[in-house]
């Protein structure tokens, strides 16, 4: 399994003009790897995600998967969002089991299946339950579930803890990483927090601002798991990275204010935006 | 009351608490995020007292309900009351309006009474003009003006709602998914949606002549076809784009997509879309009936006001309002309120 983004730019028709979000992205993702896209808001690490999925094409370029150039959604890139997105006039295990009717199982496989990865998400006595009794952590799992048992060639996942509180965060992680070591899932992530990146990827890729740019790889291969980010190695990872990264948020931000009061902000110079800069959001 | 709109399924997002809602399985609602994992695994001990809050929840819920009531019980009859002054003092004693023009609530009421024979039951029962004295309740509720114009007005309703519904409903669904239907269609449908139904009228008589029940209902069904058409349409257009992604990235593609998550995700939108399609028959029937001679509660109107009753007119508008009130009530608002909670729409209740 290979997939290929080659010289891959993306524009979008801006109402002052067509504004490129993506420029020059080449980049290979291997069986097995746990990538994570990082970058500063409006880099167009998602449109990548997006790309990949199906939902959008590049303007020039290609990507494809295993030599075959990806030309709209597919099961076998299946995707996670932001929002859990689950189908709420199913139970849980139905929502977990649509994917595998499209892959034409039969109804006692599917449930079969459909039981066996809400096990894996801790979420076996839900079977029954209705989204909306979920909490958004749960939801997000259902949705993990529901991805996975499809049995993508590489799950996509597009900042799918980010609008979920720090705790529950925290958990997924743990439940995350344990589900990749346990199935070997080529993963690509988009993530705006380098902490989450480190603690996840076995590689990270850091994007300039806008045009979205690689701007450096950091290969954490040799990073063992679990990672804590207490551990030194790891807060040397997160602090390089962050560094990296720091500059192209600034730059982001600087852009998202008005040219001629910028000065006045001085975003950078504010302690609490700074925190937050450190913090990767 | 037309336009409103049922709650975009949009809001159901994750940052939205999950509700602990009235008949839901107490088991799995968790309203807390931060609580969810110790929860899930070891929720035996708090499911005890989580019961007991939803009960008490139901009952706050049952107690409102009841208070709206109350509520807009005393609010009519504050209305009643302002009428009954304003009667009081514009005719009984000014002498300003005329008191053919100018009923008391109490005259309404008397007609009302009246046209249902229940006043057969206060004992000063008067047969109608040619009539001979009705030996029981039944038989002088067989000779009131009220029940058969009724009937007759819903069984229109019913038959041109329903064929509206069977036309609309799958054009509705081609328009939503065939950009050629869209702009054919669809661009027809909201263009004819503006037309007032009254305007069908002449049309339906000079086709069908006054005296059957054609014209009635086809200005019934062209009154809500279109509104039928424009609103089906626009409740599968406003399916969250992310569901549909969720269905795409999972396989679901043409038919499937369309039939397996647009339709069921529309589902909402579209019982909203049906009641609005509902209230366009409604006002279409009472406008033919008030036109074309025939029965039913328009026809009741245009002759009450020809005979100069004015308790009349008052008293079939209140029952007409009624009926579309009820409609509203015991069909829609219980369907709207499945659906919704269901499908994860009920707000945040502060």
């Amino acid at each position: 399994m290979e997939i290929r983004f080659e010289n891959v730019r993306k524009t979008f028709e801006g109402r002052s003009g067509p504004v490129t979000a993506l420029q020059d992205i080449n980049l290979r993702i291997g069986e097995g790897e746990f990538i994570c896209l990082v970058g500063p808001s409006g880099c167009g690490k998602s449109t990548l995600c997006n790309m990949l999925a199906g939902f959008e094409t590049p303007t020039s370029g290609t990507v494809s998967m295993d030599g075959q150039i990806v030309r709209g959604p597919s099961i076998s890139r299946a995707m996670m969002f932001q929002e859990p997105a689950l189908f709420p006039w199913m139970n849980v295990r139905q929502n977990v089991s649509f994917g595998l009717k499209s892959l034409k199982m039969p109804a006692a496989e599917r449930n079969a299946v459909a039981d066996r990865f809400l096990k894996m998400v801790s979420l076996a006595q839900f079977a029954k339950a209705q989204p909306h009794e979920l909490s958004g952590g749960m939801k997000q799992r259902v949705a993990l579930a529901r991805a996975l048992a499809v049995d993508p060639k590489v799950l996509l996942m597009d900042e799918p803890f980010a609008a979920l509180d720090a705790q529950t965060r925290d958990h997924l992680h743990v439940e995350l990483e344990r589900i990749w070591r346990e199935t070997r899932k080529t993963i690509l992530f988009v993530t705006h927090n380098v902490r989450e990146a480190v603690t996840l990827a076995t590689r990270v890729i850091v994007f300039t601002a806008r045009p979205g740019r690689i701007k450096r790889e950091f290969d954490l291969e040799d990073l063992a798991y679990p990672r804590r980010t207490t551990e030194t190695l790891v807060a040397e990872t997160v602090s390089r990275i962050q560094s990296t990264l720091r500059d192209e948020v600034a730059q982001a931000e600087a852009g998202e204010y008005d040219r001629d009061t910028a000065h006045e902000h001085e975003p950078l110079r504010q302690p609490h935006l700074q925190e937050a800069a450190r913090d990767g959001h | 009351m037309a336009t409103e709109h049922a709650p975009s399924p949009a809001k159901s997002s994750s940052e939205m608490p999950a509700t602990p809602i009235a008949g839901a399985a107490p088991t799995a609602s968790v309203s807390d995020a931060s609580r969810t994992l110790a929860t899930a695994h070891a929720h035996d001990g708090g499911r005890a007292s989580d019961a007991a809050q939803f009960e008490d929840i139901r009952r706050r819920e049952r107690r409102q309900r009841w208070k709206d009531v109350l509520i807009r019980t005393v609010f009519v009859a504050l209305l009643v009351g302002v009428w009954q002054v304003a009667h009081a003092i514009l005719v009984t004693r000014l002498d300003l309006w005329s008191p053919a023009l100018f009923r008391s609530p109490m005259e309404v009421a008397r007609w009302m009474l009246d046209g249902f024979a229940l006043s057969y039951f206060i004992g000063d029962y008067q047969p109608l003009p040619g009539q001979p004295m009705p030996q029981s309740f039944w038989e002088a509720f067989k000779q009131a003006p009220y029940p058969p114009a009724i009937w007759a007005s819903i069984w229109r309703l019913l038959q041109g709602y329903f064929v509206a519904v069977a036309i609309g409903f799958p054009l509705g669904l081609l328009v939503a998914r065939f950009a050629l239907a869209e702009k054919t269609i669809g661009w027809l449908s909201v263009s004819l949606q503006s037309l007032p139904s009254i305007c069908w009228v002449p049309l339906a008589l000079l086709w069908f002549g006054r005296l059957n029940e054609a014209p009635i209902l086809f200005v019934t069904v062209f009154g809500a076809l279109f509104a039928t058409i424009v609103a089906v349409a626009d409740g599968i257009r406003n399916v969250p784009p992310l569901l549909a992604r969720a269905g795409r990235t999972l396989g679901a593609d043409g038919p499937r997509l369309y039939f397996s998550v647009l339709l069921p995700a529309a589902l909402p939108n579209i019982v909203t879309g049906l009641k609005i399609g509902w209230s366009f028959a409604w006002r279409s029937l009472m406008a033919a009936e008030l036109i074309v001679n025939s029965g039913g509660l328009g026809f009741l109107l245009e002759r009450d006001r020809d005979n100069g009753d004015m308790e009349g007119v008052i008293a079939t508008i209140i029952i007409i309002i009624v009926i579309g009130l009820a409609v509203q009530e015991l069909v829609f608002a219980p369907l709207q309120k499945r659906l919704s909670t269901l499908w994860g729409l009920t707000g945040v209740r502060a």
